[in-house]
C-alpha cells in the first residue's frame, strides 16, 4: 500500500524532531561567550569569588577543625591507651617484692590482714578489698605504682617465708603473656624472676599476685585461700 | 534597573541553559558554521542586555529564539553578501509546487526511509528551503515550540505559520525523495 503524501510529510516532522538529539559541541562557544560578557556576569567569576570568600573564610576554621581532629586523635589514643591494663611485669614486681621485704619502701608496720586493708585504703582509697587466711604473720602493707597504676601490697610471711600479696583493679593492671597453670581447680598465670615465684589471677575484678620464694604449688595454695573483690 | 550581580544570576538561571538551543537552530540555519556562532553568541550577548525586559516564567527558550531571529534579520539587512541564505526562498518554490501529489516513496515506510538518510543529508535539504519555511521548521519540527510560539518568534500569524509548516515538509521531502533514489535507499 502506498504511503499517503501526510504520512510522508508526519515522517518528515518526526525526523527533523530527531536532529534535536545531535550532539552539540559547546565548549568553545561558551569560552568565547564567558570572555565576551562583562567579568562580574560570569557565572565562574562569581562562583570563584564565592570560593575564595569561602575559601578565606573556612581556612581558620579549615586549621582549627585540623588541629581538633588531631587533638581528638591525641586523646582518643591516650584513652585507649591509658584504658589497657598494663602489664605487670615479672621483673618489676620481683623488685617491688625484694624492696618490700627489705623495708626498703614506705611500708606500713601492720600487724593484720584488717589493718593492711585498712592502711592500704586510706592511701588509696578505691583499692580493692581484699582477704587472707587469719593466721598468716602480717608484717607490712604499702601502696606502688607500676606504669602510674595504683599496686596494694601486703607482706607475711607463709612457712616462714616472706610472701607479698599485691592487688590491683583488673582493668588497670594485667598479668604478663605467660605459662597458664590450673591449679586446684583454679587458673593461675605463674612467672618466675631472680627466683621469686609469682601466681596470678584474676577474680571479681580484681587482679592479684601472691609471690615469693616457695613454690608455684605452694604460693597457688596460699592464693586459693585469698579472695579479693572491687569495693 | 538590577544591579550586574542581580543580572548575572537571572542570565545563568534562566537563559544560560538554553544556549543549545540558538546555537543548534543557528548552526542548522546557517552553512557557515563560524557564522553561525557568531550569531548565537550575538544572541545570547544581546540576551543579556536586554535581560531587564525578560519576564521570570515566560518561555526563555522561544525568547531567545525571537533574539536570534531578530539579529538575523538585522544581519541580512546590514549585510548584503549573506544574500545566498536568502536566495533559496525562491529555488524550492517550484520543488514544493510539484511535490503536492500522493507519496511516491517506496519503501511505504516513510520513516524507515528518513531514518536510512543522514542527519547531514537532512540537514543539506533543510538548507535549501527558503529561510521563512527554514525557520518554521526549526522552530516547530526540530525544537518543537507550538506553532503558536513560533508565529510569535516569528512575528507572523498562526495561520502563516501552519502553512509555512505544511509546505515546508512537503518540500523537504521533495528534496529528499530524489536523493534517496540516487543513494538507492528506494
Amino acid at each position: 500500500m502506498p504511503t499517503s503524501n501526510q504520512d510522508n510529510v508526519s515522517a518528515i516532522s518526526r525526523r527533523l524532531a530527531k536532529l534535536r538529539e545531535q550532539p552539540l559541541n559547546m565548549s568553545v562557544f561558551d569560552a568565547k561567550l564567558k570572555a565576551l560578557l562583562p567579568p562580574d556576569a560570569t557565572g565562574e567569576h562569581l562562583q570563584r569569588s564565592l570560593r575564595m570568600r569561602i575559601g578565606t573564610f573556612l581556612s581558620p576554621l579549615r586549621a582549627a577543625a585540623a588541629l581538633l581532629i588531631l587533638a581528638s586523635i591525641a586523646a582518643a589514643y591516650l584513652f585507649l591507651v591509658s584504658a589497657q591494663p598494663v602489664s605487670a611485669s615479672p621483673q618489676e614486681m620481683a623488685a617491688i617484692y625484694e624492696r618490700a621485704v627489705a623495708d626498703q619502701d614506705h611500708t606500713m608496720a601492720v600487724s593484720s590482714i584488717d589493718e593492711a586493708r585498712a592502711a592500704i585504703h586510706r592511701k588509696w582509697p578505691k583499692s580493692p578489698d581484699f582477704a587472707a587466711p587469719g593466721n598468716m604473720s602480717v608484717m607490712s602493707c604499702c601502696v606502688h605504682e607500676v606504669g602510674k597504676r595504683q599496686l596494694g601490697c601486703v607482706t607475711f610471711t607463709v612457712d616462714g617465708v616472706p610472701v607479698m600479696l599485691a592487688v590491683a583493679d583488673a582493668k588497670e593492671i594485667c598479668s604478663p603473656s605467660g605459662e597458664a597453670r590450673m591449679i586446684s581447680g583454679e587458673r593461675y598465670v605463674v612467672a618466675s624472676s631472680n627466683q621469686v615465684n609469682m601466681v596470678m589471677r584474676q577474680d571479681n575484678g580484681v587482679w592479684t599476685c601472691l609471690m615469693g620464694r616457695l613454690s608455684i604449688e605452694r604460693l597457688a595454695e596460699v592464693a586459693g585461700s585469698t579472695r579479693a573483690e572491687r569495693p | 534597573m538590577i544591579d550586574l550581580n542581580e543580572a548575572n544570576r537571572r542570565f545563568y538561571e534562566w537563559l544560560w541553559p538554553h544556549r543549545d538551543t540558538v546555537v543548534r537552530t543557528a548552526r542548522l540555519l546557517l552553512r557557515d558554521s563560524f557564522a553561525a556562532d557568531d550569531l548565537a553568541q550575538e544572541t545570547m550577548l544581546k540576551a543579556f542586555r536586554a535581560l531587564h525586559r525578560f519576564q521570570e516564567g515566560t518561555d526563555a527558550r522561544a525568547w531567545l529564539l525571537t533574539i536570534l531571529r531578530n539579529a538575523r534579520i538585522d544581519h541580512i539587512r546590514s549585510v548584503s553578501s549573506q544574500k545566498d541564505d536568502v536566495r533559496l526562498c525562491d529555488v524550492s518554490e517550484s520543488v514544493a509546487e510539484d511535490s503536492n501529489g500522493d507519496g511516491e516513496i517506496d519503501p511505504s515506510d516513510a520513516n524507515e526511509l528518513l531514518e536510512r538518510l543522514g542527519d547531514q543529508e537532512i540537514i543539506d535539504a533543510l538548507r535549501e528551503l527558503p529561510e521563512d519555511i527554514r525557520w518554521t521548521l526549526l522552530l516547530v519540527d526540530v525544537e518543537g515550540l507550538d506553532q503558536s510560539d513560533a508565529a510569535t518568534v516569528m512575528n507572523v500569524p498562526l495561520g502563516t505559520v501552519k502553512s509555512r509548516a505544511h509546505r515546508g515538509r512537503t518540500m523537504l521531502k521533495s528534496i529528499l525523495e530524489p536523493r534517496a533514489r540516487q543513494a538507492g535507499l528506494i
